[in-house]
């Protein structure tokens, strides 16, 4: 027998949520400034414009996957917290009673 | 420990308040310069704009230093006068100086005689300054600035709790 | 390096479209600094609803590890906006300069084309002509020079502080290895040249109180470290604000209960104690209150779209908060004016001195705008609060003193190209502060001084003043100004620099007004006061147009 899992089901699942909004929040924050990290046609001959083009490709895409990692780990949370509730109710159904949550 | 003495009741002796009053606001203040700004431009030769320079906003017109109350400010605006190469840059400070006079405004300093010249004069009624300011470069340009400022109001237009 | 930078690209240069760029990056980067702090509040909780187990304790690291991550996102994002945003005063400056020549060219009978060929007017095709026209080739050829090296410069700035897949990259610098408040400039700027793009990023992440400190860092680095401890400094007074809130809402209720004797088990005078500790909350809170106000004006300062883009060279909440901060970049910048507020003046109270501070920069543009000026608002010392009580007492001038004295040196060794003409100002009490830095040891490292409005510089000479000549000791104090109630007796700051016997230039400012002689004294701001032109000369080194 393993040791018992102390956890806050409900509070487990709200808090998985939160996180995955900070990551999809993250990746709407690249979007609201897409096209807007450029000096556009106004830069054309300066090197500094192709490294900041540069720059904006590789930050857009980097954040772009930051915030679909951090939505992940929150998914895992909120699969967490359904494990936990699968696992109980199946444990409950064993015994003949289902726990009211 | 003299100092303290001396320089004491000389500080506490401006805080009989002139500055208690209720004034105008700041953004009141702003209106009214843009508005002598335009005057301004208004009565210089055709062909040139006005393009905003450098802040404009509010500055502290009171210093703890005074004892006085705290929160003052004026407004000041600056704007460069933008011409083509062929505008009569040099009659823009004579043509207002000239509209100055007539409308009894009070000059603050007067320094048209330099080679950059430069004339700061005040509304006659509401002490509000306008300066215009000639620079003449060593590249040979030509830079006119036109600023106004208000007097000392209350940002809200009385006294802040503060 | 760019060797594609034409004469016709200058004159048709717009520095908007690059701060505009920056003020994108700049927005990216201070969400990138929310969602940072929004997840490292969301992965705190985590072990509050998942107490145990490993599959727990994996979810907290992999969470530590992301949060790590989005920590690592603003230093780097907003060094690129500082990039960019200097690139835009470069690209105003050579524009500036390239029209410049072509009205030089005007009146010497020489046509410069907008490719950059030029022609001479055939009426005047004389040797005199011929030799304005090389004269004006050899500048052009410099302008394009110094357009394709400050183009360069950026360019590999912003390549350095590009993310790749992983981001960017870190590497561990131990804590003990930065160097410690005080520490010789010179020395500082040795270590930091010594870290990689990688381990400068990390010093400033991990240790941005430390590196914002540091005179002899970048001012660019430590505006990032400096911006990352204002965020810091906001939640926690913020923080602890609430804190305060609730300690308070918590002893009034108790006591509305009838309960108040349970707060203090071990006290006898249990009233009395209940009213000390709500005491001691209000007076906690007002100065929390003083300071975030303070901070509140520095963030919309240093937000602002509208204003030159500004950097937080300093910044401390201690006693009544110190902060340091810059219009326009002085290590990039040919003057730079460094201004030592008077009395009075504390973190509370920034606003009006930051305002005042950009006025004094755009000022200096107008003064000469071929030349870029970076104007330092510099409350680095505890100014004393009125000048009637505490500063005749130099208590505030000998503790500001080494402060001053690091940071002029620290300007020197952190500045790029050709060395600046540093310029220190200091209005009323802030140039007592000025006059005692220049006493010590080898003197204030700086090519001009101006005091204005002062009750002595803590001495009768201007020839005891070190570090300048005394031809660029100047002093202003308008006719009505409070200040010369102050008696030259020789016993509190020294004697009015503005005296003849003192041996500094004076210059003029308006007289102010005889019935408000308090007002009069920081009147020298005010619109149309030649104070600030002859202020604005000084600064630029027009020294001969001062009146």
């Amino acid at each position: 027998m393993s040791q018992p899992v102390r956890v806050n089901v409900p509070g487990l699942r709200s808090l998985g949520g939160e996180i995955v909004g900070h990551g999809t929040e993250l990746r709407s924050d690249v979007r609201s400034v897409e096209g807007r990290l450029v000096p556009g046609a106004g830069g054309a001959g300066w090197a500094t414009a192709e490294a900041t083009q540069r720059a904006a490709d590789g930050w857009e895409s980097y954040l772009n996957g930051l915030g679909g990692r951090i939505e992940a780990s929150g998914q895992s949370l909120i699969d967490a917290a359904n494990n936990y509730t699968a696992s109980d109710d199946r444990a409950g159904q064993r015994q003949g009673r289902v726990r009211a949550r | 420990m003299a100092t303290v003495v001396v320089a004491g009741p000389a500080v506490a002796g401006c805080q009989e308040e002139p500055g208690m009053q209720p004034t105008i606001t700041a953004e009141q203040a702003a209106q009214r310069v843009e508005e002598l700004l335009q005057e301004t431009y208004g009565q210089l030769p055709p062909g040139a704009r006005l393009e905003l320079f450098g802040v404009a906003g509010t500055l502290p017109c009171d210093d703890p230093t005074d004892g006085g109350p705290a929160g003052r400010v004026f407004y000041e605006k600056r704007y460069e006068v933008v011409f083509p190469a062929d505008w009569p840059a040099d009659q823009a400070l004579p043509m207002l100086a000239d509209h100055w006079r007539r409308h009894n405004y009070t000059i603050v300093n007067d320094l048209s005689d330099r080679s950059d010249p430069r004339l700061s004069v005040e509304h006659p009624e509401d002490g509000f300054r306008v300066t215009v300011a000639v620079w003449n470069r060593d590249s040979g340009a030509v830079d006119i600035y036109l600023t106004g400022g208000s007097p000392c109001v209350w940002e809200h237009g009385t006294p802040d709790p503060q | 390096m760019s060797g594609g930078i034409t004469f016709e690209m200058l004159l048709n240069a717009d520095p908007e479209v690059w701060r505009r760029a920056a003020q994108g990056w700049d927005q990216l980067g201070r969400r990138a600094d929310d969602r940072s702090d929004d997840y490292a509040s969301s992965a705190r909780r985590i072990p509050d609803v998942w107490e145990s187990g490993p599959a727990a304790s994996a979810a907290q690291q992999h969470c530590d590890g992301l949060r790590k991550e989005l920590e690592t996102v603003f230093p780097p994002v907003s060094t690129i906006a500082q990039t960019l945003a200097q690139h835009a005063n470069d690209v105003s400056e050579l524009r500036t300069r390239a029209q410049d020549l072509v009205t030089q060219g005007r009146a010497a009978h020489v046509t410069i084309n907008p490719d950059g060929s030029m022609t001479m007017d055939p009426a005047h095709a004389n040797e005199w002509t011929a030799r304005a026209m090389s004269q004006l080739v050899w500048q052009r050829d410099a302008l394009l020079r110094q357009a394709a090296e400050l183009d360069g410069r950026a360019a590999r700035a912003i390549a350095e502080n590009t993310a790749t897949a992983s981001g960017t990259p870190m590497s561990k610098v131990d804590r003990s290895t930065v160097p410690g408040k005080g520490t010789d400039p010179a020395e500082v700027k040795r270590w930091w040249d010594s870290l990689t793009p990688a381990q400068r990023r990390y010093v400033t992440a991990e240790y941005p109180e430390l590196v914002g400190a540091l005179d002899g860092v970048p001012v660019a680095s430590r505006d990032v470290a400096n911006r990352i401890v204002l965020d810091r400094e906001q939640d926690a007074l913020t923080a602890r604000r609430d804190e305060l809130d609730n300690r308070e809402a918590y002893i009034r209720s108790m006591v509305e209960q009838g309960r108040g004797a349970e707060l203090y088990p071990g006290e006898s005078n249990k009233v009395g104690a209940a009213l000390t500790e709500l005491d001691r909350i209000r007076e906690e809170r007002e100065r929390i209150d003083r300071n975030l106000r303070g901070l509140d004006r520095i963030t919309d300062r240093l937000e602002d779209p509208d204003r030159p883009r500004a950097y937080l060279i300093g910044l401390s909440t201690a006693d009544d908060g110190r902060a340091i901060v810059s219009v326009g970049n002085p290590d990039a910048a040919d003057n730079v004016l460094t201004y030592v507020p008077g009395t009075g003046v504390e973190l509370s109270k920034v606003g009006g001195e930051l305002n005042r501070n950009d006025h004094m920069a755009a000022d200096a543009r107008v003064a000469d705008p071929s030349a870029e000026t970076a104007s330092i608002m510099w409350l680095g010392y505890d100014a004393p609060d009125s000048i009637a009580w505490n500063a005749p007492f130099d208590g505030s001038a000998e503790g500001g003193a080494p402060h001053l004295d690091r940071f002029q040196d620290g300007l020197r060794v952190t500045h790029d190209g050709e060395p600046s003409r540093n310029v220190v100002l200091g209005h009323s009490y802030g140039s007592t502060v000025i006059g005692h830095t220049a006493q010590q040891g080898n003197g204030i490292n700086a090519d001009a001084l101006v005091f204005v409005g002062s009750p002595g510089v803590d001495t009768n000479s201007a020839s005891d003043l070190r570090g300048v000549p005394t031809s660029e000791v100047w002093a202003t104090r308008a006719e009505h100004d409070v200040i010369r109630r102050v008696p030259d007796w020789d016993i509190a700051h020294g004697n009015d620099p503005t005296r003849e016997d003192f041996g500094g230039r004076v210059f003029t400012s308006d007289p102010g007004d005889p019935d408000n002689e308090g007002k009069t004294h920081s009147a020298y701001w005010d619109e149309a006061n030649l104070a600030r032109e002859n202020i604005a000369l000084i600064v630029t080194g027009q020294t001969g147009k001062v009146s």
